[in-house]
């Protein structure tokens, strides 16, 4: 026998409240924070996130340049934004238009 | 560079050339939601097109490189000025101009000035029902995660809720609202 055996419902159950407990854990969490240290947080995730991405471009590239490892992160960025780039329509009617 | 020197440097921008503005994606879904990381600085300008937008262009001329090519966004509807940092990280500055649509008006003329420290300056930010109904519209998995986590953050007890439907009622996304209303993990009880 091959393949991916199926999730069973109590364990697809336990996944989705899961993720839910660490949705809401997220909220809670940004609750307690002013509006400048949840912004000033946003700039330490992005700062570290584009770090990481050249670490990890770096390692790809196996070169000790660092401009390619930013080439390599350019690359990544443009193939991530034309992913997120896609939406899908909108299912209610709208009034107008 | 970091992303905020590159915000700063945007806003100043603004500023320094007259043009009124307002700071919105990852980082205005970031103050009233979740905290997230994005690789660009979105910013609204008072600005058709033409000079107002050029002298912005021309302040940030040292630090970003914009695209001569104007883009035409099917998604936003609106035209927008793209623009790559000239050194790394290669960050993205969008300038989005104002244009003639009743909802992008609405958001922008009711924008409020915030001081944020982290930034060293005062902002200009749409108002949290505003960028909900935005995020809708636009409706990328992204926006709707932003959506869901700005209602779950500021709470539906604060938030206008009925001003938020009936922006989604006139743009067909009230499907979406609810989808993102159902998406939020109840509080726990006791």
């Amino acid at each position: 026998m091959s393949g991916t055996p199926a999730i069973s419902k109590p364990a697809a159950a336990d996944l989705v409240r899961l993720q839910h407990e660490l949705l809401r854990a997220r909220i809670d969490r940004a609750r307690r924070l002013t509006e400048d240290q949840r912004l000033a947080e946003a700039f330490d995730l992005t700062n570290g996130t584009l770090r990481r991405m050249h670490d990890g471009a770096m390692a790809k590239v196996a070169s000790g340049d660092p401009l390619l490892g930013w080439e390599e992160v350019r690359r990544g960025l443009f193939r991530l934004r034309r992913a997120q780039s896609v939406v899908p329509p909108a299912t209610s009617q709208s009034v107008s238009r | 560079m970091n992303i905020e020197q590159l915000a700063a440097a945007v806003i100043d921008a603004c500023e320094a050339s007259g043009v009124e503005h307002m700071l919105t994606g990852a980082f205005a879904a970031s103050v009233y939601g979740v905290p997230r990381s994005t690789s660009d600085v979105d910013i609204v300008v008072d600005a058709v097109a033409g000079e107002p937008i050029q002298r912005v262009v021309a302040q940030l001329a040292p630090m970003v490189i914009f695209d001569p090519q104007v883009q035409f966004d099917t998604l936003t509807w609106g035209r927008r000025h793209v623009g790559t940092t000239r050194t790394d990280p290669p960050f993205l500055v969008e300038l989005f101009a104002l244009f003639d649509d009743a909802f992008v008006q609405h958001q922008f003329h009711r924008r409020r000035r915030v001081v944020l420290p982290s930034l060293g300056r005062a902002v200009w930010l749409p108002r949290p029902e505003d960028l909900i109904v935005q995020k809708l519209r636009w409706g990328r998995g992204k926006d709707l995660d932003d959506a869901r986590d700005v209602l779950a953050v500021q709470g539906l007890e604060s938030v206008d809720l009925a001003g938020v439907r009936s922006w989604c009622l006139l743009h067909g996304t009230t499907d979406r609202l609810e989808a993102v209303l159902a998406a939020i993990p109840a509080e726990p009880t006791g």
